[in-house]
């Protein structure tokens, strides 16, 4: 059992995230894109059924909120998940095969971060058009630079480690060593690279939807609702403050996660 | 007698310089053949050429090392690996890291007999558990369960060595199966090693460093210095007479813990000179 607060705090927050996404209609107050032009710009409070105010639509803010989280999590979740496999892939190879291997897969890598990332993604949506998919896509393609990075350096260390070396003695073929060997030793370090890229993820889906590259304009996102709430924030500021606050304590949330999950998973800390 | 394992002409080097000259060495069925030498005498080389891991950097220049007819060092990674474990085994150096941290004792012990014996899951897991009583480990089913940081150093060379009997070689190479381990502990797993081999009818290749072992478990003996063969023979008539002034000064460096007032005598200098002129005529 994990002592540290982060990841139950960090984690909590994702679980706590992730049933407002899956039970979305039963708990959201309002339908997300109900509009009501006579109540609009409703301070919260102003409306006791309107928690947190309504935006320049008169849509409650709460709502959007909440359903917002389905793309963002789904975002994070299959993005830096397909990143993750992507990524981990390749390290490993390069890691463990070396040679004409490593140098491919290195200098691809090498190539691939000399692109800004956020003109790469929005470069990638622009060209693939508009959509969640295209999103996750923009996302695996620019990413999974950060998993082969970090899992090829694992695995050229794990694979110069004595058991490695018992098991080529053993007659092992080199998959079984790199997958049923190696892969356990690389799978902590994954974990927490897998909850830092969820982070990133729930960012760069905000910068897109912000920029109006994500999925359609009337799904509600959270940077779609900053975006809007950007335009009047002199005179409902509870339309930006939220969003970005929860936009906020997300990614703080999987950056705490992976952090506590690196402590709690690191071997040499924990003898 | 026919040796099992015949090395001829062996020669390796690194960029440093030669690791291994003209080394010959022919083990016969059944008996214990130790290979002596300090550090960087290239026992070890010697070991990992056999089982064809060497470490990148080192390579075999010359020499053919002879196992069951064929070639080791010509044969293919394939073919050689179809042998490794089944026909050869290594008994590693160090137990505290041959063991995969990661992985229950149990997954590492089954990994051989289901992959290399085509033996299902549960056949596996009854004959791990056997492996583990022939180790003399208590509770077995309890220790298959468990992970390696969770064993003592013993337990985990116990481990090892039933490990490296699971698949029923005919050869076993124990690389200083003891360096790691204290004296009480080193003293149990020996003779363990030693009733394996017995009961198993193994020829064993033992690398170490200390006579004291040697003359234990040992039949017979290898010599080492610079990668070059010094001396060779029964155990008891080299511990007994041995003929090469190296020997000879390494059998007086071991100190006598029934005279602890004696102070310790290192190979003296002109034992070295001789032996560097040695090598490099």
């Amino acid at each position: 059992m994990p002592k540290d607060f982060r990841i139950w705090l960090g984690g909590g927050f994702i679980l706590l995230l992730l049933l407002a996404a899956i039970f979305a209609p039963l708990i959201s107050p309002f339908d997300p894109l109900e509009q009501d032009l006579l109540s609009a710009t409703m301070a919260p409070g102003q409306d006791p059924s309107h928690i947190i105010g309504t935006d320049s639509l008169g849509r409650d803010v709460l709502s959007r909120l909440i359903f917002a989280c389905r793309i963002a999590l789904t975002v994070a979740f299959v993005a830096a998940t397909l990143a993750c496999l992507a990524g981990t892939f390749l390290g490993m190879l390069a890691g463990y095969l070396g040679g004409w291997w490593d140098a491919t897969i290195s200098r691809l890598i090498d190539i691939w971060m000399a692109f800004p990332p956020v003109l790469l993604s929005i470069l990638l949506v622009a060209v693939l058009g508009t959509g969640i998919h295209s999103v996750i896509a923009a996302i695996v393609v620019i990413d999974w630079t950060r998993f082969a990075r970090v899992v090829r350096a694992e695995t050229q260390q794990q694979a110069r480690l004595e058991y490695t070396e018992a098991a080529t003695a053993l007659g092992m073929s080199r998959g079984t060593i790199l997958f049923r060997e190696i892969l356990p030793n690389v799978v902590p370090v994954i974990l927490v690279l897998l909850s830092l890229e969820m982070g990133i993820a729930v960012i760069v889906e905000a910068i897109l939807s912000f920029v109006g590259l994500s999925v359609s304009t009337d799904t509600p996102t959270w940077g779609g609702m900053i975006a809007e709430g950007r335009q009047i924030i002199y005179q409902a500021w509870w339309v930006l403050v939220f969003p970005l606050v929860t936009l906020f304590l997300t990614v703080l949330a999987f950056n705490q996660l992976g952090d506590g999950l690196r402590q709690w998973l690191d071997p040499m800390l924990k003898r | 007698m026919s040796p099992v394992i015949d090395i001829k002409h062996l020669s390796a080097r690194s960029a440093a310089g030669p690791i291994l000259r003209d080394v010959a060495l022919s083990v016969n069925a059944g008996e214990t053949m130790a290979l002596v030498g300090e550090s960087g005498a290239g026992k070890s080389t010697i070991a990992k050429a056999v089982l064809g891991i060497l470490p990148q950097g080192i390579t075999v220049t010359s020499g053919d090392i002879v196992f069951e007819g064929k070639n080791l060092l010509t044969l293919p990674q394939r073919e050689l690996r179809k042998m490794l474990g089944v026909r050869i085994a290594l008994i590693p150096q160090d137990p505290l890291t041959s063991l995969n941290p990661a992985r229950r004792i149990g997954d590492q012990l089954t990994d051989g007999l289901r992959l290399r014996a085509g033996m299902d899951g549960k056949t596996a897991r009854t004959q791990a558990t056997r492996l583990l009583n022939d180790v003399q480990i208590r509770d077995p089913e309890r220790v298959l369960q468990r992970y390696p940081h969770e064993l003592s150093g013993g337990m985990r060379q116990r481990v090892l060595i039933a490990q490296a009997f699971s698949l029923n070689p005919q050869v076993i190479i124990a690389d200083e199966p003891t360096t790691a381990l204290d004296v009480t502990v080193q003293k149990q797993v020996l003779r363990l090693i030693r009733d394996m081999q017995r009961n198993h009818k193994t020829t064993l290749l033992f690398v170490t460093h200390d006579l004291g072992v040697v003359a234990q478990v040992c039949d017979r003996m290898t010599v080492l210095y610079g990668g070059k063969v010094l001396e060779q023979g029964v155990v008891a008539e080299i511990l007994q007479s041995p003929q090469h002034p190296y020997t000879q000064a390494l059998l007086a460096a071991n100190p006598r813990y029934d005279r602890p007032s004696q102070s310790l005598k290192p190979v003296p200098e002109t034992v070295l000179a001789a032996l560097k002129q040695e090598l490099s005529a």
